[in-house]
């Protein structure tokens, strides 16, 4: 009789990882989000251009209604106001400070999303 | 909210792509697992074959695409994301300009603004989630690591592959293909199945075989070793006469030694006790000469007991002796001592009482009490000059009217002699000594001499000397101090 080898594959484990992927990286990327808009909005502060300081001072980091994420915008009465300055009337040119922050706000952004999904991964065990 | 935010940046996640390709990869890693147990079940011959699983081939490639795309769906997401973002916020920023300054306008812009924020609601994890690129590895990795593996795509194929080459090797035409190959080997193996069972059958009737073969052998054991146990029982009264036989002319001692040192010991407990020696014999299986022999040791030990404590007792006794001769010679020091204390005591009263009568000169000048004890008849003359030898002996002779003699050497100068010692000279010549010096000399107290800037030589030798053999006599101490200091002395260079 020749030798034999039995294989037992067992997959439980994978796939349980596979499972749990999906939700490791929602809990490892939560708090990047909320960094990264707590950022811009700093950032818009500082831009934004300063009168009263009201506009400014409305700047506001707030969670999403799903729990996703988090929006950050001019709140209260001053959101015309922020409009007028983001992108300018037929008097007064664009001194844009939302947008701006967010797109410098960009390559952080992703560069913390990139490690909380390794962070999710390794924590998994599917990482190297 | 009670206002519509005019402008929103949304910084979120949208997990949905990833569970998608999560449920894919699941599925994915099902069919390979499947496909895994089932190539399994149907090889026999599998060294060979994991050999070649190491290797990669084509179709383990397109398996790996597969997996890949199955998890690509990130990809579309992917790469639009982190590249649209930026191009239509500026999009949308000159569409604000252009859209014009007046009042009226301002609601397109702020619908744009809210088209900005739904754009930005694309931006989830953006170019972050590019890096799935390669997760789809980092789980082709795991996977082939739990199944301890090396890549799992190329395992599937190798093993098709595998499949084909053991049928093919059991006989099967060179073109057969997948399928037939696996219904080929599920027949050869059933034939294999068939064959083992039968060689098993054999095998297991061979060891019945061989196992009565083994207990027929072991009972034909056990019988021969009964029997030599009988021989041995019979051969006792034998051995034992033989004992006897061979303890003669080795006398008892010899005897003892072929006994075992506790059964000695025991057969000596139980003599003393006043056990027989028949009994002693029968207690421990011994010949009459060896239980002989015993009694001898006991009888020997006992002697040397008694020998031992009569040598105890005499050296108890002249212990004994040696202390009381002791204490004998304590005594007459202690009384040598007392005559010694009565006979200096007798020999200062006499003294007094000659002093008394004025034919003494032993008087003490260096102290007052010692001045007034010289009589009035010899302290005249000593007023007048005259040393204590002189004033007493002119005392003595003009006490029985005697003439003195002028020759007398006492008489040669007046005063008491003042030594000179123009050659040297080391003493103690009492306080108020006068003494005559000669030139060029070096007066020094003894007690500052040798004691540097000053004293005599200028060095102080301090010598430490350990007698290891204090019970000697004065002299021989001396004598041995005096040798040790010359020596160190020579030691260090000192010539005399």
């Amino acid at each position: 009789m020749p030798d034999q080898i039995a294989l037992d594959v067992e997959n439980a484990a994978l796939l349980a990882a596979l499972d749990a992927i999906p939700d490791a990286v929602f809990a490892h990327m939560k708090p990047e989000l909320r960094v990264t808009a707590n950022n811009i909005a700093a950032e818009a502060g500082r831009r934004i251009r300063r009168r009263t300081g009201e506009t400014g001072d409305a700047i506001t980091v707030d969670e999403t209604h799903n729990g996703d994420g988090y929006v950050v915008f001019v709140g209260g009465t001053r959101g015309h106001i922020a409009r007028f300055l983001e992108f300018g009337t037929s008097r007064m040119k664009a001194k844009p400070f939302l947008f701006a922050s967010a797109q410098l706000e960009a390559g952080p952004a992703l560069r913390r999303a990139r490690f909380a999904i390794q962070d999710a991964i390794d924590e998994k065990g599917l990482g190297d | 909210m009670a206002d519509q935010p005019a402008l929103i940046v949304r910084v979120a996640t949208n997990l949905e792509e990833l569970k998608q390709g999560m449920v894919e990869t699941k599925q994915q890693v099902q069919t390979t697992t499947a496909a895994i147990g089932q190539f399994a079940a149907q090889t026999g011959d599998l060294p060979a074959k994991v050999q070649r699983f190491t290797g990669a081939t084509t179709e383990a490639a397109s398996a790996s695409d597969r997996l890949r795309n199955s998890l690509g769906q990130f990809d579309g997401v992917l790469a639009s994301m982190g590249v649209n973002i930026g191009t239509e916020i500026r999009g949308l920023t000159e569409l604000g300009e252009a859209s014009g300054k007046t009042a009226s306008q301002l609601g397109l812009i702020a619908t744009a603004g809210l088209v900005v924020g739904a754009a930005m609601a694309g931006w989830k994890i953006g170019r972050a989630a590019a890096e799935f690129f390669d997760l789809d590895q980092k789980i082709g990795a795991a996977t082939a690591k739990l199944l301890g593996w090396g890549d799992l795509a190329g395992e599937v194929g190798g093993a098709q592959q595998d499949t084909i080459n053991k049928a093919i090797r059991d006989g099967a035409d060179a073109t057969i293909s997948y399928t037939a190959a696996i219904a080929f080997n599920t027949e050869h193996l059933k034939a294999t199945r068939a064959a083992s069972t039968a060689a098993a059958a054999e095998t297991k009737a061979l060891a019945a075989a061989d196992q009565a073969a083994s207990d027929s052998i072991q009972a034909n054991n056990k019988l021969q070793l009964q029997h030599l146990k009988e021989e041995i029982a019979a051969m006792a009264p034998f051995r034992e006469a033989m004992g006897e036989l061979n303890s003669v002319g080795q006398g008892w001692k010899g005897t003892l030694d072929t006994i075992d040192g506790a059964v000695v010991e025991g057969s000596k407990v139980y003599l003393e006790a006043g056990g027989s020696q028949t009994a002693l014999a029968e207690a421990y299986g011994l010949t009459d000469a060896q239980v002989k022999s015993v009694a001898s040791a006991l009888k020997d030990d006992a002697e040397a007991t008694k020998l031992a404590t009569t040598e105890t007792e005499r050296l108890v006794a002249a212990a004994d002796e040696a202390a009381a001769a002791l204490d004998r010679q304590q005594e007459a020091a202690a009384k040598l001592k007392r005559e010694t204390a009565a006979a200096a005591a007798e020999v200062e009263k006499l003294k007094a009482a000659n002093r008394a009568m004025g034919n003494s000169t032993q008087y003490d000048l260096s102290s007052d009490s010692g001045r007034a004890q010289v009589p009035e008849k010899i302290r005249v003359w000593l007023h007048d000059g005259y040393s204590l030898a002189q004033a007493a002996q002119i005392a003595f002779l003009m006490s029985w009217g005697l003439p003195i003699n002028a020759n007398d050497p006492l008489f040669a100068h007046k005063g008491p002699a003042v030594p000179g010692f123009k050659e040297g000279g080391v003493g103690d010549f009492g306080s108020g000594t006068l003494a005559m010096l000669h030139g060029r000399e070096a007066i020094v107290p003894l007690d500052k001499a040798g004691s540097g800037a000053g004293g005599i030589g200028g060095v102080t030798n301090v010598y430490h000397i350990t007698i290891t053999q204090p019970f000697a006599t004065p002299t021989q101490i001396a004598r041995a101090l005096d040798d040790a200091t010359m020596k160190r002395q020579r030691d260090i260079g000192v010539r005399f």
